[in-house]
């Protein structure tokens, strides 16, 4: 079983000190990924899912961010001390990153034919006419329309969604062995992106593994083989889609799922949970959804809960996560 | 009357991007990213727009508002032909219609924090009735932020953070009219929940209107009174949500409605739509659809069909004839 991992995080905390004070924007998380194994990471807007992934890149601005604690080994190698040079190499290549904001990832200056040639070209040695096809090849891939025109397209010229495909293109043509894709379908509508899965299903099959950050269930159920919930910074509940879905254990979990918008249910306000997400700076004592919860015993005002096993494959950080399952 | 009458009246809209090649920049086709749209916008209602990546929906918005230039055809705000005013006018149209852009990470000045970015436009305006502060404390607390992250700049939020903020900066001015582009797309459910339903209410408190593009038709079918189709830069459905959404008629629509995921059905329910995307520079003939359409005829390919009335909505597609 243990040769079936990838990467290991154990412990990692990440650190900002800005004006307003200092904040752990991820406090603690410890996960693993598999080979072949697609992990939806999943949470409330500034929940810590960014970071999360960008810190085992090494790709948080650094200082105000700081990695204070922790380890993720991939293959062996600790990410978090290799030196840069060594990472310089891993990125793109054993590990591509697929951006939330596509231009973070777009240089606005130059056609997109031309980004993806010297991308394949930094890694491999390849002429370019290959490199070309290549990158010809993953646009048609990701289905973008008229591909070889657009070859020499700027980003500006393309919609959301194509400078989106762009991008996954662009992190797919490595065929890395980890993809960490954050929200890589946002701007996708169902069509384009059962396509974009397909294809990251296809290089499952080869053993890829994928870590899939997004908000939107519909996607986790459709895509994921397990699923990480996070909360403040902290990991909350952890199981496979089915389970969760059918009796999740955390109540943020729970409050998640009844907020989400349905297309065979019509309602005039949503119900979302109650409060808003406590700005990393004042976390409350004990466990951070505390103020939100519904069902909040005096201990959790107390005691910070940690993540522990319920079965096989579930855990969850919640005091009163046995008595809700089923 | 001016209750009834449509805020934004749009005929035949046309926006078509010049494709240049060569060192002269000759112009050797068009994207027709938008070609030839009509529909109505109601004042007070929210008007869902769906489609495809790709076709049309971000240049169809910018139009509306001024920010493209219109190829043909006509936008009228409140019976105004937008093409026919003078300089005063459009700045104070201007004023009266908003956009949320798609990308926040581009469209918020990396320059500025945000207390200067969501109070720029009342001052721009002299609409301050407080200090900038205040203004920026309320408009933070009202996209659901914290009102102590005013001094703070955009690459020091998350995703979904700064989408808020580009929702606070619209909803500052107190427009008539809003551009959604993809509002809700970044944020995840329960944060989005709270920004639909503020939407909802700034809505129903000053009878706002939008344009609500998404990709996403349950978020679509929610907030939405009606709801337009879009394929290729044209409209393939237009109504009511809970017919277009509730009992779709065009293939295309009933292919849309068959992808959505629903959490808890099995997987293989979802019927998903094959085939590529033709290119909007080289439309197909006929029916812009019928290279992928499930139910395409012989006469697909060769006519277009209009766009007609039939069971409380209007659909294009030769499948069905006008209610008589
Ligand atoms: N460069 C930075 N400086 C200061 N704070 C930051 C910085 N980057 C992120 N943060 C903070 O860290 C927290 C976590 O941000 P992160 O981007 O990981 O959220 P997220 O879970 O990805 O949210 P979203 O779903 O909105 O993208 C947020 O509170 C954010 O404001
Ligand atoms: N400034 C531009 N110059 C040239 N072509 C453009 C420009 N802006 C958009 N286009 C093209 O117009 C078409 C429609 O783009 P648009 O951004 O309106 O699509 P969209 O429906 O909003 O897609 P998405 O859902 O991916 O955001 C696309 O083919 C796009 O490449
Ligand atoms: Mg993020
Ligand atoms: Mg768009």
């Amino acid at each position: 079983m243990n040769d079936g991992t990838l990467l290991k995080i154990r412990d990692l905390t990440v650190a900002f000190e800005t004006e307003e004070g200092a904040f752990n924007a991820v406090d603690r998380v410890s996960f693993d990924l598999n080979k072949g194994e697609i992990v939806g990471l999943v949470g409330e807007s500034g929940c810590g899912k960014s970071v999360t992934a960008l810190s085992l890149l090494r790709l948080i601005p650094i200082p105000p961010g700081r990695i204070a604690s922790g380890s993720a080994l991939f293959k062996g190698e600790d990410l978090l001390r290799a030196s840069v040079p060594r990472l310089r190499e891993i990125r793109g290549r054993a590990i591509s990153m697929i951006f939330q904001e596509p231009m973070a990832a777009l240089s606005p200056l130059h056609r997109i034919g031309d980004q993806m040639v010297e991308a394949l070209r930094f890694h491999e040695n390849i002429p370019r006419k290959a490199a070309e096809e290549i990158a010809l090849d993953w646009l048609r891939k990701v289905n973008i329309p008229g591909a070889e025109q657009r070859m020499t397209a700027y980003p500006f010229e393309l919609s959301g969604g194509m400078q989106q495909r762009v991008m996954i293109a662009m992190a797919l043509m490595m065929q890395p062995d980890l993809v960490i894709a954050d929200e890589p379908t946002t701007a996708l509508d169902v069509t384009v992106q059962a396509q974009i899965f397909e294809l990251i299903r296809e290089m499952r099959r080869r053993d890829t593994t994928i870590l899939l950050i997004t908000h939107d269930m519909g996607v986790v159920w459709e895509m994921c083989d397990r699923i990480l919930v996070m909360y403040a910074g902290r990991l909350a509940e952890e199981g496979r889609p089915q389970a969760i879905f059918s009796n999740p254990l955390h109540p943020y979990t729970q409050g998640l799922l009844r907020s989400m918008p349905r297309l065979d249910i019509r309602r005039k306000r949503l119900p979302a949970i109650a409060g808003s997400v406590p700005s990393p700076g004042d976390y409350p004592a004990g466990c951070r959804f505390r103020d939100r919860c519904p069902e909040a015993l005096d201990r959790c005002a107390l005691e910070l809960p940690e993540m522990a096993a319920l079965t096989d494959d579930r855990r969850a950080a919640c005091f009163r996560a046995r008595e809700y399952l089923k | 009357m001016k209750n009834d009458s449509p805020i934004l009246s749009v005929k035949d809209l046309k926006t078509w991007f010049p494709i240049r090649r060569g060192i002269l920049a000759r112009t050797v086709g068009y994207v027709r990213a938008v070609d030839g749209v009509s529909l109505d916008i109601d004042r007070g209602r929210t008007l869902g727009l769906v489609g495809e990546s790709g076709c049309g929906k971000t240049t169809l918005g910018r139009t509306l508002i001024g920010l493209e230039p219109i190829r043909s055809g006509t936008v009228c705000f409140e019976g105004k032909d937008l093409a026919a005013l003078d300089r005063a006018e459009v700045r104070r149209l201007r004023k009266r219609m908003q956009i949320i852009f798609q990308d926040p990470l581009s469209s918020l000045n990396p320059r500025m924090n945000v207390l200067d970015i969501v109070t720029e436009g009342l001052a721009a305006f002299q609409m301050l009735k407080k200090s900038r502060r205040e203004h920026a404390e309320e408009l933070m607390a009202d996209v659901g932020l914290d009102k102590d992250a005013i001094h703070s700049y955009p690459h020091e939020f998350s995703g979904g953070q700064r989408q808020r903020i580009s929702i606070a900066r619209a909803v500052s001015l107190k427009p008539d009219f809003i551009v959604c582009d993809e509002p809700v797309s970044s944020l995840d459910v329960s944060v989005q929940a709270q920004v639909m339903n503020l939407l909802m209410d700034l809505k129903e408190r000053y009878g706002l209107s939008y344009l609500f593009i998404s990709h996403d038709l349950s978020v679509v079918s929610n907030i939405s009174d009606q709801v337009a189709v879009m394929y290729l830069g044209k409209i393939m459905e237009f109504g009511d949500v809970e017919a277009v959404i509730g009992r779709p008629l065009h293939p295309y629509t009933r292919a849309l409605v068959a992808a959505v995921p629903i959490p808890g059905i099995h997987r293989d329910r979802r019927r998903i739509l094959h085939g590529e995307t033709p290119s909007p520079a080289d439309p197909p003939s006929g029916c812009p659809f019928h290279t992928r359409c499930p139910e395409v005829m012989p006469v697909c390919a060769r006519i277009e069909p209009d766009m007609i009335r039939c069971s409380g909505r209007q659909v294009r597609c030769h499948l069905y004839s006008p209610d008589s």
